[in-house]
């Protein structure tokens, strides 16, 4: 018994110790508290933009407000916004400002009232409705047009390629002006162990509104087994890997597929301007060894349309926030203003929604990760042709869950046939508004 | 008399802050969860609507659910036939008087208990990587198996999930019937013996009829468990998983309430689970007849 | 004579295959542990790298730096909240528990069994049905992400109840209560300082707060629920908030899963008699 007792004062002192530790390692990490009054609660899923949102705080700080500092939590995807709704249900624990996914919009605006400040009005008075890219500015309206969010990257899909690869091959953009160009360059550089690209889920969607089509029509309906492209591409993607060997696919964890980057098992990605901070990200050692070129185009496009558009996030203030004029203040300073769009540029790479930024010469710099490429020079160019997206309130149901997590894979394993897939999914979504 | 007063009152004032506790976070919930759940309650903004038991009748038809129901089932016949009997075994193999580091056995056995939950769900995600991961590098490839995808492969994903639950599971089970084990007389094991029976003889008459208080105890618990698994499969299947395959109860309840905001229906879902678990423990008692044994 | 060595051989043979068996499942249960805490000493360059290695080829501590100076989240602050729930829900957890168990154990009230049996009823019914109401209540008493969120609601058991009545049953002589009366001690004085104070009930409760340590430390489903801000978030919530990243260093989850498992293993070492009797606990009676 004694054994037992004795024993017990040992755990107990262990705990205290812990807790003691702990508690003063956090409170020796704390750095000077802010103002109170003056601090901002921000809510993200971006390490990239939790890094410009400290530094826009930095910048911005002494203009908006004494002792104006900012805590910006990072968050899972799926995680954040699981969060962020259930605290703009019930006003416990919501931020000042938080990020949603263009994706996600949609699901918060099934809430009445609507968790978000509607910032419409504020946006006219400073002047700032007709500097944002409509078609991004539209992405967090309702139905009325009331504006709750603020973009932050116009999103433009590249091309990113191994440069010194093809440099080694003597290939240049100029050889993959059509996807059929791409097919061929990549049945000569392709083997067992290295492939053109993997498949993901986001590539049909991608290559969906590169040909003007999209998941949802105009009208916000489902289109995916009524509008032929869908199918059409979809067949294409597959046929990369099953006819002409030239696509792996991606593996299911992020840090599994940067690590085949890393090992070069595929040459090329595509993705908007947020994938060239993740390169910088997660592959820091591969420094001079992408580039980046406007997408091919499909052969049958008159327009020749070179980009697409994928992704996007807005920033919102919460209608829980007892600061909501100093987040505005702090969103105004920092995404409504040339200098701000073009540090956010510097650090993430994401390229300005906010016309007034793209004179600056700041976007059109060197950019030594890319082997010395302009890529804002790029962006600004296929950003030009960027396609028109539409919003629909189950866009996050077919984004998040239905394509990526269940039709597509089936699709890939070969247990259901693109068409049938297609059709299901399309069911699916129409099962939801009955 | 001011004796008899003090020990009439005494216990009420020991008993009162459980009770109050007990009253405030289970009695309340547990039935406030019902009233709830004849109500469509969206959210705290919207009126609660009365439906009665509609939200238990949706829940036959609701694809997902059912997914739910198949997968957490499964795995609770996982637990039971499975983890159970590896459990049991090697609670046999340690009892053996021969063999020795008995302590090494029960305290390794026990550590995966100590998890939490969280922490085992990183720490699987990583063993069951398709290209970097430890069970299709150090396992699957040395035995000529192919290279898996276990996370993904909706067949693979239940499989999955059982090998984190025997991992964790199949310790404290062992445990369990080494309780068992131990308290069986020697005298009886001695009588077998020397009537010359066979050693598996001697497990089927002798030894399990004499385990069956712990194996009922073991049973119920194990089934009880598969309807509480919540952070392995919601963290290693990223919510349901592919196709769902991945869906257990609690997860889809979680869903439901915390990502829907849908708080009737969850708490139909709820109560259908301790209806479930009701049943299934009478049931597998009755089966194993321990009613009449101690009544 | 022959056959007496056929029957050692025999069992030589059985012996062997028995150590096989047993040292295989020592490996598989301890494997995970070996592999979570070298993989908390590599970058994610290490880990995802083909062929993958055991040992970290140059072992870093960078993942343990990155958390404890919270770059990602800030883990010491959610170990701080971690243990003062712990602590809060133990010290709750044995003293209600334990004046309960005595009013069961040596009173005689009207009731009484019914009583009893309704709370031992408690223990089936499965928690997880009482947490929208409780996110409910919580959210009217303006308690959502707080440490008494999480703390309280799990602080009311009814094992402990369960358990410490058994003990204070069988090793708490009325007698010794009798004579406290008689020598003019109040009801409660006789319980706090006599009672309590005995071994085996002393015994008792530390099994109960050993068993309310490990499951409050490892809670995630409560805890996910009733925290909402990163600054309350319990380790276990914590962590989990890390997977899925779009960023994500492996090496760091690892070097976070092993810094939330190390106390629990310490406790373990400590009194690793105490874990198994409380884990064992509700087995004896079968």
């Amino acid at each position: 018994m004694t054994g037992t007792v004795r024993s017990f004062r040992g755990l107990a002192m262990v705990f205290v110790v812990l807790v003691l530790a702990s508690g003063l390692g956090y409170a020796g990490a704390q750095r000077e508290a802010a103002a109170p009054d003056a601090e901002l609660e921000i809510w993200t899923f971006v390490d990239t933009h939790a890094r410009w949102f400290r530094e826009m705080a930095e910048v911005f700080g002494p203009e908006i407000a004494p002792g104006f500092a900012v805590d910006v939590s990072v968050v899972a995807y799926s995680e954040m916004h699981d969060r962020l709704l259930v605290s703009l249900q019930t006003g416990i624990g919501a931020p000042d400002i938080s990020d949603v996914e263009q994706g996600r919009f949609g699901s918060f605006l099934r809430d009445r009232p609507i968790g978000f400040v509607d910032l419409t009005e504020r946006l006219e008075q400073g002047g700032h409705l007709d500097d944002i890219v409509a078609s991004r500015l539209s992405l967090y309206q309702d139905a009325e047009g009331r504006a709750y969010g603020i973009e932050h990257a116009l999103t433009p899909v590249v091309l990113y390629y191994r440069a010194d690869v093809f440099d080694e091959h003597g290939i240049t953009p100029d050889d993959l002006q059509t996807w059929d160009d791409f097919v061929r360059v990549g049945m000569e550089l392709s083997d067992d162990t290295r492939r053109m690209f993997a498949l993901e889920p986001g590539y049909l969607t991608i290559l969906l509104r590169q040909r003007g089509s999209g998941w949802f029509d105009e009208q916000g309906r489902i289109q995916a087994d009524t509008d032929p492209v869908i199918l059409d591409t979809l067949e294409w993607l597959l046929a990369m890997r099953d006819d002409y060997g030239i696509a792996g696919e991606r593996a299911d964890e992020d840090a599994a597929h940067y690590a085949a980057l890393r090992e070069g098992r595929y040459l090329t990605q595509l993705g908007a301007d947020w994938f060239a901070g993740f390169f910088k990200d997660n592959l820091p050692e591969m420094q001079g060894q992408w580039r980046a070129m406007p997408l091919p185009v499909w052969p049958d496009d008159p327009e020749r349309r070179n980009t697409s558009v994928f992704g996007g996030t807005g920033a919102t203030i919460t209608r829980f926030s007892e600061k909501e004029d100093l987040a505005w203040s702090f969103l105004e300073a920092s995404m409504l203003s040339i200098e701000g769009n073009v540090r956010r540029f510097e650090l993430t790479n994401l390229f300005p929604p906010y016309i007034p930024a793209w004179d600056d010469e700041r976007l059109y710099q060197a950019d030594p990760y890319f082997d010395g490429q302009v890529l804002g020079r790029l962006f600004a160019e296929v950003g030009a042709n960027a396609p028109k997206q539409n919003q629909a309130v189950h866009l996050t149901m077919v984004h998040s869950t239905l394509w990526p997590e269940n039709y597509w894979l089936d699709v890939l394993d070969g247990r259901m046939e693109p068409r049938a897939a297609l059709e299901r999914l399309a069911n699916d979504v129409r099962a939801r508004d009955n | 008399m001011r004796w008899h007063t003090r020990l009439k009152v005494a216990p009420f004032l020991f008993l009162a802050p459980y009770l109050v506790g007990l009253f405030l976070f289970w009695i309340y919930p547990v039935a406030y969860a019902f009233y709830l759940s004849l109500f469509r309650v969206r959210g705290l903004w919207e009126t609660p609507t009365f439906v009665g038991l509609k939200n238990y009748f949706n829940l036959f038809s609701d694809q997902r659910f059912l997914s739910a129901l198949a997968n957490t089932s499964i795995y609770a016949a996982a637990s039971v036939f499975i983890i159970l009997a590896c459990a049991l075994s090697l609670a046999l193999l340690i009892h053996h008087p021969k063999v020795r580091y008995k302590h090494l056995f029960r305290t390794t056995y026990f550590l995966p208990m100590l998890t939490s939950g969280v922490v085992i769900a990183i720490m699987f995600a990583l063993i069951f990587d398709q290209e970097y991961g430890a069970l299709n590098n150090y396992v699957m490839a040395p035995l000529g198996l192919g290279n898996i995808r276990w996370l993904r492969d909706p067949s693979f994903v239940m499989p999955s999930i059982i090998i984190v639950g025997l991992w964790k599971f199949t310790g404290i089970n062992t445990l369990y019937f080494l309780v068992g084990l131990q308290n069986i007389p020697d005298d009886v094991r001695e009588a077998a013996i020397i009537d010359g029976t066979s050693p598996v003889q001697r497990f089927v008459y002798v030894v399990l009829p004499m385990l069956k208080p712990i194996l009922t105890f073991v049973v119920v618990l194990a089934i009880v468990g598969s309807f509480q698994m919540f952070a392995e499969p919601y963290l290693l299947a990223s919510g349901g998983g592919p196709q769902d395959s991945g869906l257990f109860m609690t997860v889809y309840l979680y869903i439901t309430a915390f990502q829907q905001v849908e708080f009737g229906y969850a708490s139909a879902i709820g109560y259908t689970m301790v209806f479930i678990i009701f049943g299934l423990s009478l049931l597998q008692m009755k089966l194993m007849g321990t009613f009449k044994e101690d009544g | 004579m022959r056959a007496w060595s056929r029957h050692r051989a025999a069992s030589t043979a059985w012996l062997s295959v028995s150590y096989i068996i047993l040292f295989t499942a020592l490996i598989v249960a301890a494997f995970p542990f070996l592999w979570m805490f070298l993989s908390s000493f590599k970058t994610n360059p290490q880990i995802y790298r083909i062929p993958i290695t055991l040992l970290p080829p140059s072992p870093t501590v960078e993942n343990y730096t990155m958390l404890l100076t919270g770059q990602h989240i800030p883990f010491l602050r959610q170990f701080f909240n971690s243990s003062v729930i712990a602590a809060i829900r133990i010290t709750v957890n044995l003293l209600a528990c334990s004046a309960a168990a005595y009013a069961f154990a040596k009173y005689t009230f009207p009731l009484q069994n019914v009583l009893f049996m309704l709370i031992i009823g408690f223990l089936m019914i499965p928690p997880q049905i009482t947490v929208v109401p409780l996110f409910l209540l919580m959210n009217s008493f303006g308690w959502l992400d707080t440490i008494q969120a999480v703390a309280l609601p799990g602080a009311f058991t009814a094992f402990g109840v369960f358990l410490l009545r058994q003990v204070m049953v069988s090793s708490v002589p009325l007698e010794i209560i009798e004579s406290a009366r008689m020598d003019g001690a109040s009801e409660f004085r006789t319980f706090v300082q006599l009672v309590l104070r005995l071994p085996a009930v002393s015994s008792g409760m530390i099994v109960l707060a050993t068993l309310t340590f490990v499951a409050t430390w490892n809670e995630y489903f409560w805890p996910v629920i009733a925290l909402r801000s990163s600054s309350k978030f319990t380790l276990p919530v914590g962590l989990a908030s890390l997977v899925g990243m779009y960023r994500v260093e492996y090496g760091m989850l690892m070097a976070g899963g092993f810094m939330a498992v190390f106390p629990v293993m310490l406790f373990f070492i400590f009194g690793r008699k105490t874990f198994m009797q409380g884990f064992t606990a509700g087995a004896v009676k079968g």
